[in-house]
């Protein structure tokens, strides 16, 4: 592969392109009533992944649409077996079943780093996968300790936590033998969010562009990649406007302009994102996780799932 | 045959492809590749059919992508030959079933082919939502409408308060027996709400909702028995269920765009903008339905329209005032009363035998009802 010199992210995915592949993932899904869902939904984000190259490398996505289903066969059975056990617990004393729910809570960080070791191993550039090294415990520690901080100062520890999870899931995203880093800090993104949150109701929503592009450069400014900061240079003008037009013409079009605006706005935030230096590829070598599974990702679809159900039946 | 074309492998050991030749034999049904270096071929691979392939266009490169046991790792061939991945798909992969050969037509072909066959998906989806969007309702049983009213009767309560004025409701019911059809299969109620709000709206199965103020606004029983028909008629043609299926196919529609779930806040309250502004727009359909409806119905029932005009030029009088804002006709709820009043003008003009011939076989009971001016109990005022 010749690295080229355009250290920019670039996206090449255009409205008239997705379209089709909407209009015939709405079809199969429609004839079979819903199961072609999952190859629909890894269709999209392969569409949005492969489209997405920077240093002449591509991204990829390789879930594919039966182990999503699979996955979620398996969710169902999960709440079926406890469902299962929570009835035949309840017929012994109610306190039980309660018991056994709040217990499946403590199992929360597994299934949330199983679901990152799935999506980091089935995403990959130049088709070498990435893999996620957290462990639940750490995880759990960080995710306890920043709930229950953001919670006593009624949300103000937020950007901390924020930072701290997003540090640790940095730390632990790899390709090959490289990770990320990240350096932001809370106080910077507090002020921030303040600022935001009160520019943005004082401008009735107008500035809430020109906050979300922020954010995202200082997410972008504080990834660290091999030892060196990515550079974001999005302008909340250009996301307003991509917004703004995108907005009117699917409302006006009842929704038929809905892929042009996802891929302009996609646009313009990916290619707002730039390497300040070609990445050592001789550093990115293969570092399968062999175990990495879609069952996590399973269960939240079961979950949700089985909510609509009863949201329907209620 | 031979066929041959450059293609780039990623084996998913290095981030490097490496370069070199695919080529097709369509006589033995395989795929080989060799690696050029400095301008030497050599043979690296034959392609197994017994993996897990994968076919797709995509950024102007076709990808094959095959998986050997599990899905933690998988290699890729890239290439821009049309006749080549043709043939992939057509001849190496035939074994794959119909429905697969389906689903990959739209990653593999060019757009102008994939023309015909997308206009041919298109219609039938817009068909197909065609049928949804306006006539699913009818999967409804007529017994559920009622059990949708009750739900949202008790949001009725953010608006009013509900009170009892006996003798008005008494003559509101006579009014209404006598206006609905003996074999309607919905059970008509009327509920009085002290408020300041001007409305009068029915509730999916037949409940008929008054707010006081419109009450003490009208000027007869007989206004009021042309806004009564007016609701009969939402009832009838189940207008609320209608809308509430229009609003979830449509919230469906999106759902199965974007796969399980809508992950953009942004693309759905657009969406959600356009679903309302169509929304208004069938709404505003429905309320010309609905009076259309009424005009027959009081045809029939020998009730003169001209009170119901006269209730709606008050209400323009008082719409056309300083305070209120005049709205874009794509925002409204309702046609504008202008049109209305010159409908029901217009309708009794062009019946005018009918309705004389149906005014004799009127109860003289109900003449003389339809003349009082209604007047509520003093816990309703």
């Amino acid at each position: 592969m010749e690295q080229t010199n355009d250290l920019r992210v670039k996206f090449t995915g255009k409205g008239g392109d997705f379209f089709p592949l909407l209009l015939s993932n709405v079809f199969l899904t429609v004839v079979t009533c819903g199961i072609y869902s999952f190859w629909a939904r890894v269709n999209i984000q392969r569409y949005l992944y492969e489209n997405t190259s920077v240093a002449g490398g591509k991204l990829g996505w390789h879930a594919t649409g039966e182990e999503q289903f699979l996955g979620f066969l398996k969710g169902l059975g999960v709440f079926v077996i406890i469902g299962l056990f929570s009835f035949l617990l309840s017929k012994i004393h109610i306190i039980l079943s309660v018991l056994l729910y709040l217990s499946l809570i403590g199992l929360l960080p597994a299934i949330l780093v199983a679901s990152k070791r799935y999506l980091l191993s089935r995403t990959s550039y130049n088709n070498i996968r990435m893999r996620f090294t957290g462990r639940p415990g750490k995880y759990a520690i960080i995710f306890l300790k920043g709930f229950f901080l953001t919670v006593v100062t009624f949300g103000i520890y937020g950007p901390w936590f924020a930072v701290e999870m997003q540090k640790y899931v940095y730390n632990n995203s790899t390709i090959g033998n490289s990770n990320f880093d990240y350096n932001g800090k809370g106080d910077e993104l507090f002020f921030i969010l303040l600022k935001g949150m009160i520019l943005s109701i004082l401008t009735l929503g107008i500035y809430s562009s020109w906050f979300l592009a922020e954010i995202q450069n200082y997410d972008t400014n504080h990834t660290i990649f091999q030892e060196k900061a990515l550079h974001g240079d999005l302008t909340g003008g250009k996301y307003f406007v991509a917004n703004f037009l995108g907005f009117l013409l699917t409302a006006f079009t009842f929704g038929i302009y809905m892929p042009w605006y996802l891929m302009n706005t996609m646009k313009v935030s990916l290619e707002s994102i730039n390497l300040t230096q070609a990445p050592d590829l001789s550093l990115l070598n293969a570092n399968f996780d062999y175990q990495a599974n879609p069952l996590a990702d399973g269960i939240g679809d079961a979950a949700n799932f089985l909510d609509t159900i009863a949201d329907f039946l209620t | 045959m031979l066929q041959c074309a450059k293609a780039n492998y990623f084996d998913g050991l290095s981030p490097q492809p490496q370069t070199g030749i695919l080529v097709f034999n369509s006589f033995s049904n395989a795929i080989n590749y060799y690696s050029v270096i400095d301008g030497q071929e050599k043979f690296l691979f034959s392609l197994n059919k017994s993996y897990s392939y994968d076919l797709r266009k995509m950024g102007g490169e076709y990808r094959l992508e095959w998986r050997r046991k599990s899905n933690y790792s998988s290699e890729l061939l890239t290439f821009t030959d049309d006749d080549l991945s043709r043939a992939i798909r057509e001849k190496f992969l035939g074994n794959k079933n119909w429905f697969w050969r389906l689903a990959t037509y739209v990653w593999t072909e060019p757009p102008v082919k994939i023309i015909i066959p997308l206009t041919v998906v298109f219609l039938g989806l817009f068909a197909l939502a065609y049928l949804a969007f306006f006539h699913s309702y009818l999967l409804f049983p007529k017994k559920w409408d009622a059990a949708i009213a009750d739900q949202l009767e008790n949001k009725l309560k953010l608006w009013g308060i509900p009170c009892q004025s006996p003798d008005t409701e008494k003559k509101l019911m006579l009014i209404l027996d006598y206006l609905k059809k003996p074999d309607s299969p919905y059970h008509y109620q009327l509920t009085l709400y002290k408020s300041d709000m001007n409305n009068i709206f029915a509730l999916p199965g037949g409940r008929i909702v008054f707010f006081t103020k419109s009450i003490n606004q009208a000027g007869s029983y007989a206004e009021l028995a042309g806004i009564l028909a007016h609701e009969i008629g939402h009832v009838e043609y189940r207008h609320g269920i209608q809308q509430l299926n229009r609003y979830l196919t449509l919230r469906l529609v999106l759902a199965l765009v974007l796969g399980i779930g809508d992950e953009s806040v942004l693309l759905s309250g657009a969406f959600d903008a356009g679903v309302l502004l169509l929304l208004l727009k069938y709404s505003r359909n429905q309320e010309s339905e609905a009076d259309s409806y009424a005009a027959n119905l009081l045809l029939q029932k020998g009730i003169s329209n001209e009170p119901l005009r006269n209730f709606f030029k008050r209400q323009s009088a008082k719409q056309n005032s300083k305070e209120n804002i005049d709205l874009p006709g794509f925002f409204r709820t309702h046609p504008q009363d202008i049109e209305r009043i010159g409908f029901f003008e217009k309708f009794e003009a062009n019946h005018i035998n009918e309705y004389n011939h149906s005014v004799k076989a009127k109860s003289r009971g109900i003449n003389d009802l339809l003349k009082k001016t209604p007047s509520l109990d003093k816990s309703c005022k």
